[in-house]
């Protein structure tokens, strides 16, 4: 099985103190902006019970 | 049971925590277990044990069917394709959606005893779609490419894994069984691992709560329904679909990393495809993956063997549309769904004619299609999706 496929997530070099300011910063934009949409919406998916 | 509800995410978090304890059982079995507590938690006792019944069913018949066959080898596959009708006729119960018709009411005055009316929604609960592929997927491999039958538990975990109940993406049963093969993860995870499974669960949120719904909301309203009724609105619908589905499979995709539980990937940027046949290799990749596992090769390479090597290009096409077929049927029984498929099963046959017609020619080395087929090839592709999307819109609802 291809491990790297399925179990990790590929990480060539550890990540940077920058790259993890970053990634964390992005991370907390999207939630800010998930948090203030997710009252509108229905939260139901095209597939869902397919 | 949607990304919405904050008890699918204590859930989740809960997953996690049980599968960190160490234990000296195997990891499919240790999933399937937890993985019923999940159900039980967000679908209720009745549901969750009523599933795991149906799987040790099946369990059963393919562990029965497998004990006939080792007896009798030439019966091996007529057990297999047995089993495979019998799920398949339960697929057809879901798909024909029969809660709100009529008969539903005759079968039940006939046999009050089936409760068909609670299997109906019972099934529709479970997305008894993704299940059905998931049994085709194991049948095949356990009756055609010998691999061994898991127990009824880690079977349960790999029909009914809750982070892909809703909507797949569809596992494969060779890659779960592979699960047990894997050494033990490091006790605590890395951050940098951490970080990334976060980012890929919120980016999936991000698509479909922020960026679908906002089209959603700008084009239609607050409450307003999606309607086709010209090109554009074909267009917007592509693209909702796109990050409704892709948001939906991301966030699976990070919760199967974070379990170490096989949950494929689904989308790879499906609108740069230069082709059609490009296109069905980055949307809805595991079902992709499915046919051509199951389907595709399996009926090529029997009926190449067949008619014989020169009849491949006959051989091709009426693969590509029975594996198209199949997937239009997946989708819906209808007859819009089933000339749909064949459809795409014709363009992609007529694709690959072309795209020999080019090599034979050696237009493939010719500098002017290799900068033209970059800008070209999504145009003629996100057409077709178009045209494609708005043929089958009043069935997608």
């Amino acid at each position: 099985m291809n491990e790297e496929r399925f179990f990790y997530i590929k990480l060539k070099t550890p990540l940077s103190i920058w790259q993890i300011t970053g990634l964390l910063s992005w991370i907390l934009i999207k939630l800010t902006l998930i948090a203030s949409m997710i009252h509108q919406s229905a939260g139901e998916f095209i597939y869902a019970g397919f | 049971m949607t990304f919405i509800n904050p008890t699918f995410w204590i859930v989740a978090v809960v997953v996690y925590i049980l599968l960190s304890i160490e234990t000296s059982h195997k990891a499919s079995l240790r999933f399937g277990f937890i993985n019923l507590f999940a159900l039980n938690l967000l679908l209720g006792w009745q549901i969750a044990l009523g599933a795991l019944l149906g799987v040790t069913l099946f369990w059963g018949m393919v562990s029965l069917g497998l004990q006939y066959g080792a007896q009798k080898n030439q019966n091996k596959s007529l057990v297999g394709f047995s089993i495979l009708a019998g799920v398949t006729v339960v697929f057809i119960f879901h798909k024909l959606n029969l809660q709100h018709s009529p008969w539903i009411e005759t079968l039940q005055a006939l046999a009050p005893w089936m409760r068909s009316d609670f299997f109906l929604t019972f099934l529709a609960g479970l997305s008894f779609s993704y299940i059905f592929v998931r049994c085709a997927d194991a049948l095949h491999c356990v009756f055609w490419k010998n691999c061994p039958l898991m127990g009824p538990l880690s079977l349960f975990g790999y029909l009914l894994p809750f982070h892909m109940l809703l909507s797949g993406p569809v596992n494969a049963y060779e890659e779960h069984l592979e699960m047990d093969r894997d050494a033990e993860p490091e006790s605590v995870p890395s951050l940098d691992r951490v970080l990334l499974i976060l980012n890929a669960i919120t980016t999936g949120l991000l698509y479909k709560f922020v960026v679908a719904e906002s089209l959603r909301t700008y084009f239609y309203g607050a409450n307003g329904e999606m309607t086709v009724s010209n090109w554009g609105d074909s267009a917007i619908l592509a693209l909702y679909v796109f990050f409704d589905f892709a948001g939906y499979s991301r966030v699976a995709r990070g919760l199967g990393l974070l379990y170490r539980v096989p949950t494929p990937e689904n989308f790879s940027a499906p609108f740069l495809s230069v082709s059609v046949t490009d296109f069905w290799t980055r949307w809805h990749m595991s079902m992709g993956q499915f046919v051509r596992r199951n389907l595709f090769t399996p009926i090529q390479l029997n009926l190449v063997r067949a008619v014989g090597i020169k009849n491949a290009g006959w051989v091709s096409l009426v693969t590509m549309v029975v594996s198209f077929g199949f997937v239009g049927l997946w989708h819906r029984i209808s007859w819009t769904w089933i000339l749909w498929g064949v459809a795409m099963g014709l363009l992609m046959a007529l694709e690959k004619h072309v795209q020999t017609f080019a090599m034979r020619k050696g237009w493939n080395r010719s500098p002017w299609i290799g900068h033209a087929l970059p800008w070209l090839g999504p145009v003629y592709t996100n057409t077709v999706l178009i045209i494609s999307v708005r043929f089958v819109a009043e069935e997608i609802f």
